[in-house]
């Protein structure tokens, strides 16, 4: 079937073409050596095309192993030369017609043309554009709306707009959703996000399809399909309950056009994160992940109000713990150095540290004898690998990562804009910074026991502003 | 618009006047300036884009070049003068009357500029893998540097290693995003509006000059042909009519639609003429790097072609011409060097 389907006479109308052209070969074979002793070249050309193109060895085992896909078996029939074969063969013919039956043979080809081009001509939908640039009107004013709005052009080179540049020297590339009430819409879908991500490109864009029969009703909840958190922009239908559950979300309308709306985030959040304080099992050097439940020594209880000391001014919205004791005990000593009333601490399992597998409980002699060859790429996989397993029985990078990305995504839809966030949590929280902030964090960044890193998120992405300082150093950035 | 015109006009017809013998007329050089532009072009961007040189570089350095082989060609037009005062002459007291008096050429300049025009103001709703490939237009452009961003999403790509190879390997998208450069207007309406009638303009041009050697120089059966073919296409559904129609800035619509019919003109005429052999062998060099160039399916489908074209010589003529097969590698080096890059990247 593949193979019909590669030459296209798959369906019934496109068989009329095919026979079509079966029938002019027939011709040039028929008359080879009256029409033009280049026939035969042309016939034998054709012949050995078709056989590659048929023929199992050179197209599922030669080809196959070259070709980026079975699709691209079609490319083949380039070779055919359909149009110049069926052309060539109908002069040829007419040419040898009587004057008055060429003119028939003239309007019979073009009826049978039209009679097989009939599909073809309903179903292209050919439509005028309606600028130089073939990009829908509506399409450009919503592109034109998010990029004045967030300002990712700046001037002009050779004529044409340059993406503008953040002052760490970044592209500005607002990450936009949009929201489809069906894929592949003739009328819109395609032509919206298509068109936008033709017209202006430094938007990152992402879509989401929610049909209308599910958000035109007040039970519809669009956290059921995505979590606006993560982008800056939203344009999606002008639909009472779509526009009140993105509100809900704290994005604010930026325009109105036409059937869209285009809504933009202005969320803005800052999340201290403090990695526990010193343990028993940090201090004899033994491996403690979420499996090893361990208490802080005076070290870590000292450390630990140093950092409580460093935030006790910072208003704290919402407190976020591992549901390890070390974390916690570690919220209670920063808690208890704040001047200000802290809402009770919320206990996320996602907070937790990786399991660490084997290694839980063992001791760094003991693993370099056990495992001679133990590195963290070995057994805990790279952080963008989704399908890694640990030998060990370990979490992988890429699942601490993302339940990290999982928590701070909740963290953000729980709170209210302007507010701040204690999180206290463990050291492999470092493998989320690395796989955000690539530039900012290295790959043999660590977090110390008390440190503290502040993210904030603003407006749809996530900005580091300070990382793995001490008490003293953060005091001095605050200052 | 100017540069745009004396890119796919002016040069044709200085080229024509030049160098322009019995086939090798202005429909011939059409699409064969096309290819020397973009031979060039892959020449000097595709080393750039593997070293991620910022997108100026190939084009300042294509510019220079081209300004160069321009003066060349005024150079060759003021030493030819007296010829090419004659073949302006010949031409308009003989071809041109011979060409717009007859009734069956006029047709098919009529359908053809309906079928280029029709591509170029109404557009099919669907964009296609115009999707990535404008995409990446833009993106160099607006960004002066290759290939830094996903083509379909947006998303910033940081490492070259995992730009797909198709797009580092081929020059057409870096190719569409210069000439929107050089004649000032947005890669959109470059590739959605200058170039479509253009290119399926050139796609029939080639198909005439491939059927002066088919039907003999005669004008009428020519015109006929081409017209059998503008009336096919319009009407004909699937990817083969697609490519022409909807798709015609598609670096395949070049390879399959331009490159590919006039490598077999090339062949056509490298073995039956006797004159200028070395010439119809770089002639055809240059083809095989524009249509590697234009798309990866290239480097696959024209040694196939040239393969093709020289075991079909050898089943008629009954004998092998030691010649044809060192032409069929010196060919196709570029096939090799696209194929090795490919390999390695």
């Amino acid at each position: 079937m593949d193979l019909w389907i590669d030459i296209q006479i798959h369906k019934w109308i496109y068989a009329g073409w095919a026979v079509l052209y079966v029938i002019s070969l027939f011709l040039l074979f028929k008359n080879r050596n009256n029409w033009d002793i280049k026939i035969k070249k042309v016939i034998t050309l054709i012949g050995l095309s078709i056989l590659l193109f048929f023929c199992p060895l050179t197209v599922k085992i030669i080809l196959g192993n070259i070709l980026p896909g079975p699709w691209e078996y079609e490319r083949l029939s380039w070779l055919f030369f359909v149009a110049p074969v069926i052309s060539y063969t109908f002069v040829k013919v007419r040419d040898g017609l009587r004057r008055r039956q060429r003119i028939k043979g003239i309007v019979a080809f073009v009826v049978l043309c039209f009679i097989l081009g009939a599909s073809p001509l309903f179903t292209r939908a050919y439509k005028e554009a309606e600028n130089i640039n073939k990009v829908p009107n509506y399409a450009i004013e919503i592109s034109d709306a998010i990029a004045e709005d967030c300002g990712c052009y700046d001037g002009e080179l050779y004529g044409v707009r340059q993406v503008a540049k953040d002052n760490k020297g970044k592209s500005i590339k607002p990450k936009v959703l949009i929201q489809l009430d069906e894929k592949y819409n003739r009328d819109t879908g395609d032509e919206l996000k298509y068109g936008i991500r033709q017209y202006t490109s430094p938007l990152i864009l992402s879509d989401i399809v929610i049909p209308k029969i599910e958000y035109d009703s007040s039970f519809f909840k669009i956290s059921k399909y995505i979590n606006l958190n993560n982008y800056e922009y939203f344009v999606c239908t002008n639909n009472p309950y779509l526009r009140k559950q993105v509100e809900n979300y704290g994005f604010e309308l930026l325009k109105e056009i036409g059937d869209y709306v285009i809504y933009k985030n202005t969320k803005e959040i800052t999340l201290y994160f403090v990695r526990h304080g010193e343990t028993s099992a940090n201090a004899n050097g033994i491996y403690s992940g979420s499996m090893t439940d361990t208490k802080l020594t005076d070290k870590g209880i000292t450390d630990a109000k140093k950092a409580g000391n460093a935030l006790q001014d910072i208003k704290f919205d919402k407190v976020y713990v591992s549901e390890l004791s070390r974390s916690n005990d570690t919220a209670k000593y920063i808690i208890g150095e704040n001047n200000n009333k802290i809402p009770a601490v919320s206990i996320m399992k996602l907070l937790n540290d990786a399991n660490l597998g084997a290694l839980e409980g063992l001791s760094r002699e003991e693993v370099a004898e056990r495992y001679p060859d133990f590195n963290e790429e070995k057994f805990f996989g790279v952080i963008s690998d989704s399908k890694f397993v640990s030998p060990i029985g370990a979490t992988s990078k890429y699942k601490v990562t993302q339940n990290y990305k999982t928590a701070l995504d909740k963290m953000v839809t729980e709170m209210s804009n302007n507010s701040k966030a204690l999180i206290v949590g463990h050291s492999s929280f470092v493998w989320f910074l690395q796989a955000v902030f690539p530039n900012e964090v290295s790959e043999e960044a660590v977090l110390d026991n008390a440190s503290i890193t502040v993210i904030k998120y603003n407006k749809g992405k996530y900005e580091i502003e300070a990382y793995n300082t001490d008490a003293s150093q953060f005091k001095e950035i605050e200052q | 618009m100017i540069v745009f015109l004396l890119l796919f006009i002016g040069l044709p017809i200085a080229m024509t006047l030049v160098f322009g013998d019995k086939d090798r007329t202005i429909a011939y050089w059409m699409p064969m300036s096309l290819v020397i532009i973009f031979g060039l072009w892959t020449v000097i961007s595709i080393p750039c884009a593997l070293m991620q040189t910022k997108f100026h570089v190939p084009l300042y350095i294509f510019i220079v070049v081209m300004i160069l082989f321009t003066g060349f060609i005024v150079f060759m037009l003021i030493k030819r003068r007296r010829i090419v005062i004659k073949k302006v002459k010949d031409f308009f007291s003989s071809d041109a009357k011979k060409y717009f008096t007859n009734v069956f050429f006029i047709i098919m300049l009529v359908l053809v500029f309906y079928q280029a025009g029709r591509a170029t103001i109404f557009t099919p709703q669907f964009y296609g893998d115009n999707k990535t490939y404008v995409a990446l237009a833009n993106d160099i452009v607006e960004t002066d540097e290759f290939y830094v961003v996903d083509g379909a999403t947006g998303t910033e790509i940081t490492d070259i290693s995992k730009v797909n190879t198709k797009f580092k390997l081929s020059g057409w998208y870096s190719f569409e995003a210069m000439l929107s450069v050089i004649c000032g207007v947005t890669p959109l309406a470059m590739v959605y509006t200058y170039l479509p009638g253009v290119l399926i303009i050139m796609s029939y041009l080639v198909w005439w000059i491939v059927s002066k050697r088919f039907f003999d120089y005669d004008i009428k059966k020519m015109s006929l042909f081409v017209s059998f073919m503008v009336i096919l296409y319009e009407f004909m559904n699937g990817d083969i009519a697609d490519i022409l129609l909807n798709w015609p800035t598609y670096g395949k619509h070049v390879t399959s639609m331009i490159i590919m019919p006039m490598l077999v003109f090339e062949w056509i005429v490298y073995v039956n003429d006797k004159e200028n052999k070395k010439r119809d062998v770089f002639e055809m060099f240059l083809l095989v790097l524009a249509g590697c160039g234009a798309s990866n399916m290239g480097f696959l489908m024209l040694p196939l072609l040239m393969a093709l074209l020289v075991i079909t010589d050898f089943i008629i003529e009954r004998k092998i011409q030691f010649r044809m097969i060192l032409t069929l590698f010196v060919i196709n080096i570029p096939t090799a060097a696209f194929a090795l890059l490919y390999l390695l990247n």
